[in-house]
């Protein structure tokens, strides 16, 4: 039986990733090299877990942005368009003994992993280098925030007009687009897909601290600003 | 979560086989009769290398858990693919509040994606243990559901780059690296993560089976070089005694009237909403909490409510002691249907939205002799009666609003428990006056909200301003990044912190934040002095720290903003100049892990606190890291103060290149400096 599965999930990769191939797939940059488009080093994205519900407020920073992030664990944060290095300082925003948990990740891996069970403890971490001094705040300060289903897995293309950025997290996530279109005005968009649907999509796109766009849906909602 | 620059062409059949991959695994792993491992981990047998008490030598010793595997095979050289292992991984800690298992945890709510996790690209769950508190108390790792069978051995699994992190104290000789400082743990042996039950493990068909594995651990010696070139070795032992799990307490009970779908019973701290475990009902309606608890003549307190059909039935402050049973009797739920209680938190000043606000629905415990009937705040200065339970919590988006879908404020009893009149919701967040506003039977709106038929509230503050500063202009040039926290005067409560940063070449920074006022309305809790301490964000090798090296700038007993958005300038903060680490340990005098604490303040302002539950029973030990500075220790029971003696943190020394400075960065004098031990008199 299990061999069987696996013969047919197999199948059913390869007929659907030559379909879309045949049918041009869904190009939304690169077009005139499609298939060739070369992977960007390996980005930053950072996750605060531990005793699920603690709150907590996150100073996030690369080399030219710096963000302050609110919200409860479990979050994930990802900076696209990252400038390393990389500075996160996370401290729970609760007097109790709560655990809070931060991993810096590059790439797929847990690159540093700090804990603090104290009041109002921090736990603080880095990548890509030495970052002696916290960015300016980010402007435009772009970000995604993905609220539910909170059992969830969902895929993202996040684009300006110029590039665009595939990934991938559970649910809660705060995605922070660092200087899209160069830092001046121009179109953001967010495309989020459940990886399987687990209930109701809930996507704010907020720019400036304005709600620009809210979506709800099912299985594949998209925000645009621009 | 990782992220990839990619062509659109590529990412749809990955996004499609992703897909196909999530649902072809549930399939796969339908064959077997399962049981559930409820797995806790205790900490004792960790000891320093040289044989010194741990805690005169390390201030935290962290575990990167992956996770826990079990086989029914005895054989200790048995492959690492053998396909008899099962797995109880790291929680992913996925964010539902609804328990979808028999058992839930605090860490696994939503249940766990596996070691590797069904995403294609995210990193692998790791958790951090902390074994200092858990020599005292046990940890919940995780609940799995597992083949029902008896198992022979259990293996830890840790995390293969870096199994672990550790934080030593400053050394006592000069050919060491620097302290108070995180360092990469490596492993000197690995022959201990395997071993074999005591008594061999049984998982009945259906059972939820309590486990209890220890991890010894012996650390060092202490680094002889820095963390860009040394390590600390470690040995961790795994052991388990199988079925027998000593070192949890039990809660049991009975519940009428339930709904075995819904039905839930729910352990946490007491006096908190820190959800330690929910559990199921057995079909006839009675069950089984196996808690971490102190052990005895000591205990764990714990609140204890049924939830999810009918009226909330709680019970507060149950005492929980290792390897006892605390019988409940019977719970009868009184019927009620159920409704959502919504709305929105703004900022009272600035009328924004308040994101991350945190609300808790409150329920008195009448079957406390003499206890309260509501949860209204009552006495001077006004408090939350002690026999309140926190029975659902929530927290605000990123637009103020409340709650999430599938969050428990939106399944709450229109009817409340009887004798109780109406439930109180406790809304707070960082900087605001905590307000508590009634919440009315029936349809479960707020009498005294901004809008009809909803909660919503408009949190009062005032700002606190004033300035971070140095004596003279740090030698980097560089900005200074200073973390400013304001707290209640005489106490470690936090309310509010912000960062101030002083610009390179200058001696002085601004700093302005919200802060709770001394005159909110009546249902809020007012604040009436501050104290406020600024710690400056320091480098090593590059990497930034927990502990400063620059000295801690303090501001003792300033007054708290008189009214509602009015703003208070202080005197500006003690200076701040670079001192270098330094560390102090010592005993204190018949501790108890579960009552005892010990605080260190500079100028009146309280600085840090031992961690909970950090101080041993046996040697009375605790640490500190601190910039080398002058100090005042106080032995806190139960948050009462009992003794202090006043310390100085022995200076740092002079190393010579090469070498590396918490607050030095560039090296300019080409000496860096090493920090140096310090012992504290006992505290009586």
């Amino acid at each position: 039986m299990r061999a069987i599965l696996n013969s047919l999930v197999l199948l059913g990769c390869i007929v659907a990733g030559a379909a879309i191939a045949v049918l041009g797939g869904c190009n939304y940059a690169n077009t005139g090299s499609p298939g060739n488009t070369p992977n960007i080093p390996q980005q930053s994205s950072y996750r605060v877990v531990g005793d699920v519900g603690t709150p907590f407020r996150a100073t996030v920073s690369d080399s030219r942005s710096s963000w302050q992030v609110f919200g409860t664990i479990p979050t994930s944060i990802a900076i696209v368009n990252d400038s390393p290095p990389d500075r996160i300082l996370v401290t729970k925003t609760s007097n109790d003994a709560r655990l809070l948990s931060l991993q810096v990740i590059q790439g797929f891996t847990v690159g540093t992993l700090a804990s603090t069970v104290s009041n109002f403890g921090t736990a603080v971490g880095s990548i890509g280098g030495t970052l002696p001094a916290l960015a300016p705040p980010a402007s435009p300060d772009v970000r995604f925030f993905v609220k539910t289903p909170l059992v969830g897995v969902f895929n993202a293309l996040i684009e300006d007009q110029t590039n665009s950025y595939a990934l991938e997290s559970r649910i809660a996530a705060v995605i922070l687009f660092d200087s899209p279109n160069g830092g001046k005005s121009g179109r953001v968009n967010g495309i989020f897909t459940q990886v399987s649907f687990t209930g109701v999509f809930d996507v704010d796109l907020v720019i400036n601290g304005q709600l620009v766009e809210t979506a709800t849906g099912g299985t594949t909602v998209t925000v645009h600003a621009g | 979560m990782g992220v990839k620059y990619l062509s659109g062409r590529w990412l749809w059949p990955a996004l499609l086989c992703s897909v196909l991959i999530v649902l072809w695994k549930p399939v796969a792993g339908r064959a077997f009769a399962t049981g559930i491992v409820e797995l806790a981990f205790t900490g004792s047998g960790l000891a320093a290398g040289d044989g010194q008490p741990v805690l005169t030598e390390y201030q935290r010793v962290l575990l990167n858990v992956l996770s826990v595997r079990l086989t029914p095979s005895t054989d200790l050289s048995l492959s690492d693919s053998d396909p008899s292992w099962v797995e109880i991984p790291a929680p992913a800690a996925i964010g539902s509040s609804n328990p979808t298992q028999f058992i839930t945890t605090s860490l696994n709510f939503g249940g766990f994606f596996g070691a590797t996790g069904t995403l294609l690209t995210a990193a692998t769950s790791i958790l951090q243990l902390d074994l200092m508190p858990l020599q005292n108390l046990p940890f919940f790792f995780n609940a799995a559901s597992v083949p029902a069978e008896s198992y022979g051995q259990i293996e830890l699994v840790l995390d293969s780059t870096v199994p672990g992190n550790i934080v030593p104290l400053c050394p006592h000789s000069l050919l060491a690296g620097e302290g108070c400082v995180s360092y990469k743990a490596t492993f000197a042996s690995q022959a201990g993560l395997r071993a074999l039950f005591t008594s061999a493990f049984a998982v009945p068909t259906g059972s939820v089976q309590p486990l209890v594995a220890n991890i010894a651990v012996s650390v060092g010696p202490p680094p002889a070089a820095d963390p860009d070139t040394a390590t600390i070795f470690i040995s961790p032992v795994i052991s388990s005694p199988g079925n027998q799990s000593p070192a949890l307490g039990a809660v049991t009970g009975v519940v009428t009237n339930f709904n075995l779908n819904n039905t839930t019973v729910t352990a946490e701290y007491a006096g908190t909403n820190q959800i330690v475990a929910v559990t199921h009902l057995m079909s006839d309606g009675t069950f089984s909490l196996s808690l971490p608890a102190l052990a005895a003549p000591s205990s764990t307190l714990y609140d204890i409510y049924v939830s999810g059909n009918g009226a909330y039935v709680v019970r507060s402050r149950v005492a929980v002691s290792q390897g006892t049973t605390t019988p409940l009797g019977t719970l009868a739920v009184p019927s009620s249907t159920v409704g959502s209680i919504s709305g929105t938190i703004a900022d009272g000043c600035a009328g924004t939205a308040v994101e991350g606000a945190t609300l808790q629905l409150l329920v008195p415990d009448t079957t406390v002799p003499g206890g309260a009937t509501t949860c209204d705040l009552t006495g001077a200065p006004p408090v939350i009666p002690s026999n309140c339970v926190v029975v659902a919590t929530a927290a605000t988006d990123d637009q103020g609003r409340y709650p999430l879908s599938g969050t428990p404020l939106t399944n709450v009893p229109v009817t409340p428990p009887p004798g109780v009149s109406h439930y109180d919701l406790k809304i707070g967040a960082p900087g605001y006056n905590t307000t508590v506003p009634q919440v009315a039977a029936g349809l479960l709106s707020c009498p005294t909200s901004r809008f009809a038929n909803s909660c919503s509230f408009s949190l009062e503050h005032g700002y606190l301003t004033g300035e971070t500063q140095l004596s003279t202009p740090d030698g980097s040039g560089k900005p200074l990044d200073a973390m400013v926290m304001a707290e209640d005067s005489g106490t470690d409560k936090i309310e509010d912190f912000t960062l101030s940063t002083i610009p390179g070449g200058a001696t002085s920074g601004i700093f302005t934040m919200a802060v709770p006022d001394a005159a909110p309305s009546s249902d809020a809790i007012p604040v009436e002095n501050f104290d406020v301490f600024a710690s400056v964000q320091d480098l090593f090798q590059g990497l930034p720290q927990k502990t400063s090296g620059h000295l801690i700038g303090t501001a003792a007993s300033v007054r708290a903003p008189a009214a509602d958005c009015s703003t208070i300038t202080i005197p500006t903060l003690s200076p701040m100049d670079c001192a270098g680490l330094g560390s102090v340990y010592g005993n204190v005098e018949n501790a108890n892990p579960s009552t005892t604490s010990v605080r260190l303040s500079k100028d009146g302002v309280q600085i840090m606190a031992t961690e909970p539950n950090s101080i041993l029973p046996s040697g009375d030990n605790y640490n500190f890291c601190a910039p080398s500075d002058n100090y005042v220790l106080t032995h806190y029971e139960s948050g009462i103060a009992k003794s202090s003696v006043g310390i100085n943190l022995a200076k740092p020394v002079l190393v010579s290149a090469p070498c590396a400075g918490i607050c030095q960065d560039g090296n300019p004098a080409g000496t860096c400096l090493l920090c140096q031990p310090t012992v504290a008199p006992t505290l009586p």
